[in-house]
């Protein structure tokens, strides 16, 4: 592996958001004049330090992708301001803050007669620089299809090429969009390895998805968007706390069965779902914060010495929709997953389809 | 940057671009076309046994380069078409687009990149089936053009692939989807090489002009001027301003060269200007 380190001072604030607010404008046709407001994202305040991976998710709809491409320059924020290691990009001009940019986007669907060495190449004379594209293909696996044509690579090897574009001139902050999308499982663990050794060099990476099990394999911290509002944002910790929203512990045995949570200390609720004591039985523990190794450990051994006998024990992440009826304050069945024109729009105050 | 590493930059992205190109399988339909028109069009007009039409006079080589532009027209114009229609379009689904759009380059340079390889990998071959086309006719009519009557068929040539490369770019920018992209392309393409003629002929009607002699000097005024709004047309002036005096146009070569002059930097312009905002 071959990673660059961005010779940066680890957990210093690489990039910092405050108050973004991004919106679609549409043209009407019959009033060629006038621009529609459409969705969008709204005052987004976000820090992320060298060395450490974002978490960002959320729902389809939700503006994951519109954020990432206002970070990365392609949409133009209407309010507040984006800094790279405290410089207005404004201020830096395009070329100097797109040198501080890489960008995954979602699915690339490379395709043609091309090579990814040729394609390497094409972007590195993009960026103006001249370094062979060997090494980084070797980083992402695909040193064995260097001359190998885009037709004939599969949707993974696709979006190993898409890393490695990203990863061209050693960008100090990586905008990774459903980068685990069409990887197998083996893929998806090399993947966030190299994520956590880029990490470790002092990029700076966020990391999008609506899966919220994938990402706690890997993420220092996560952000929740929700109609392209920030509902959640801290360490993984923090925002379990804050939402109430932990892991929680699935336990299946026979034998003596724990009559309550009491023995298993405080705020510890438990769900007795089979409660066929002195035969099988089955049921969930939950606190706010989740359990760490050592206390899981505390609570099988509880139970065995008090005569039961465990078959089976299985973490139970919350779904996407728990989280965000947590961080709205909503029903699971109101935040729902229906995604319209409006999906972005306002739990805080704003309107779509407002005209200019 | 200095100039000159960003043009040599510009170079090599267009280079980039027009490999991929070269290397597509659309570029065997271009060849054909081209060996087709260009090649057969040459071997036929230059036929000293061929009769194309009684008003037709064919003396010299150029004549026959001047004939041929016709076949030119209609597959090089074809290939722009072929290979450019979907330019930008198919980037932005795949997603490269986005790719591109977001690399420290400026957005004007990357644009000049697009136009300059499409425009590179139409006209390559068609100045090679062109040299061809010449050593045919050489063969036919046992006559060779002048350099300079080459390099003056040629010149129009790269200028009308490359109105048509931005048109097609453009209107690729435009298109959201694939089905957009071709029905922009062809139509762009279909309005000024087949309809073309109907419209003048429209418009004549309609400010009075005697449209049941094509022939009359008052019709051909007016088809002229009405060409210098067409790329087609003004591609068949540049040339026939190259011949002798009776079959010259009645234009005078300052308005044509004028017209080529606003086909090489509006379309290009508005394209470059496009760029700049493109969404991925």
């Amino acid at each position: 592996m071959n990673i660059q380190s961005t010779g940066m001072e680890r957990g210093a604030a690489r990039l910092s958001l405050s108050g973004v607010t991004f919106r679609y404008r549409y043209r009407n046709w019959r009033q060629p004049l006038k621009t529609r407001l459409g969705a969008g994202i709204h005052d987004v305040d976000l820090e992320v330090n060298s060395g450490s991976i974002l978490g960002l998710i959320g729902p389809n709809g939700s503006g994951k992708t519109t954020l990432l491409h206002t970070i990365a320059g392609l949409n133009i924020h209407e309010k507040g301001d984006v800094k790279f290691s405290g410089q207005d990009r404004e201020i830096l001009g395009w070329t100097n803050a797109q040198r501080h940019i890489g960008l995954m986007p979602e699915r690339v669907n490379w395709s043609g007669s091309s090579t990814p060495r040729e394609i390497l190449a094409r972007i590195q004379t993009m960026r103006g620089e001249g370094d062979s594209p060997e090494n980084l293909l070797k980083t992402v696996g695909l040193s064995n299809r260097i001359n190998t044509p885009l037709d004939n690579m599969s949707q993974g090897m696709r979006q190993r090429l898409s890393l490695a574009c990203a990863l061209l001139g050693s960008p100090e902050i990586l905008l990774l969009d459903e980068p685990l999308n069409g990887l197998d499982p083996v893929a998806q663990a090399a993947f966030r390895r190299l994520l956590r050794e880029l990490a470790d060099a002092g990029t700076a990476i966020i990391v999008s998805s609506h899966n919220l099990h994938e990402m706690e394999l890997f993420v220092d911290s996560l952000a929740i968007l929700h109609r392209g509002q920030m509902v959640a944002y801290g360490t993984l910790d923090e925002v379990d706390r804050a939402l109430g929203c932990s892991p929680s512990l699935l336990i299946a045995g026979n034998g003596w069965c724990p009559p309550s949570s009491d023995s298993f200390g405080a705020g510890v609720s438990m769900e007795i779902m089979e409660p066929k004591p002195g035969e099988k039985w089955r049921f969930t523990l939950h606190r706010n914060i989740a359990f760490n190794s050592n206390e899981k450990h505390k609570i099988l051994t509880s139970i065995e010495n008090a005569g039961g006998e465990i078959c089976h024990l299985q973490t139970m992440f919350p779904s996407l929709e728990d989280v965000l009826a947590a961080a709205t304050g909503e029903s699971a069945e109101t935040v729902g997953l229906e995604v319209g024109n409006d999906a972005m729009l306002p739990i805080k105050k704003w309107e779509v389809g407002e005209d200019e | 940057m200095s100039r000159l590493s960003r043009e040599k930059r510009i170079l090599r992205l267009s280079w980039f671009e027009a490999r991929q190109h070269f290397k597509s399988p659309r570029m065997i339909a271009l060849i054909a076309l081209l060996v087709l028109f260009i090649g057969g069009g040459s071997w036929g007009l230059s036929d000293p046994s061929s009769q194309v039409t009684a008003q037709l006079q064919i003396d010299s080589a150029y004549e026959v380069l001047f004939l041929v532009s016709l076949f030119v027209l209609f597959s090089s114009t074809l290939g722009v078409v072929l290979l450019g229609f979907d330019g930008i379009s198919r980037k932005r689904l795949t997603g490269e687009l986005a790719i591109e759009l977001i690399q420290p380059i400026d957005r004007i340079d990357l644009a000049r990149s697009q136009l300059q390889g499409l425009w590179l990998a139409v006209f390559l071959p068609t100045a090679i089936a062109c040299a061809i086309g010449t050593m045919l006719i050489e063969a036919q009519m046992d006559d060779w053009p002048t350099i300079g009557e080459f390099v003056y068929f040629m010149i129009p040539t790269g200028l009308v692939i490359f109105w048509y490369a931005c048109i097609q770019l453009l209107a690729s920018s435009v298109a959201k989807d694939l089905g957009s992209s071709v029905t922009l392309g062809v139509g762009v393409w279909m309005l000024f090489t087949l309809v073309w003629l109907l419209i003048t002929a429209v418009l004549a009607a309609f400010i009075g002009v005697d449209v049941t002699d094509l022939e009359s000097v008052e019709y051909d005024h007016f088809s002229e001027m009405v060409d210098l709004f067409s790329p087609n047309g003004v591609y068949q002036l540049l040339l026939e301003d190259g011949l002798d005096n009776e079959s010259a146009p009645q234009l005078k070569t300052a308005y044509i060269w004028l017209a080529a002059i606003a086909w090489s930097v509006i379309p290009s312009a508005l394209f470059v200007r496009r760029f700049k905002t493109l969404k991925p």
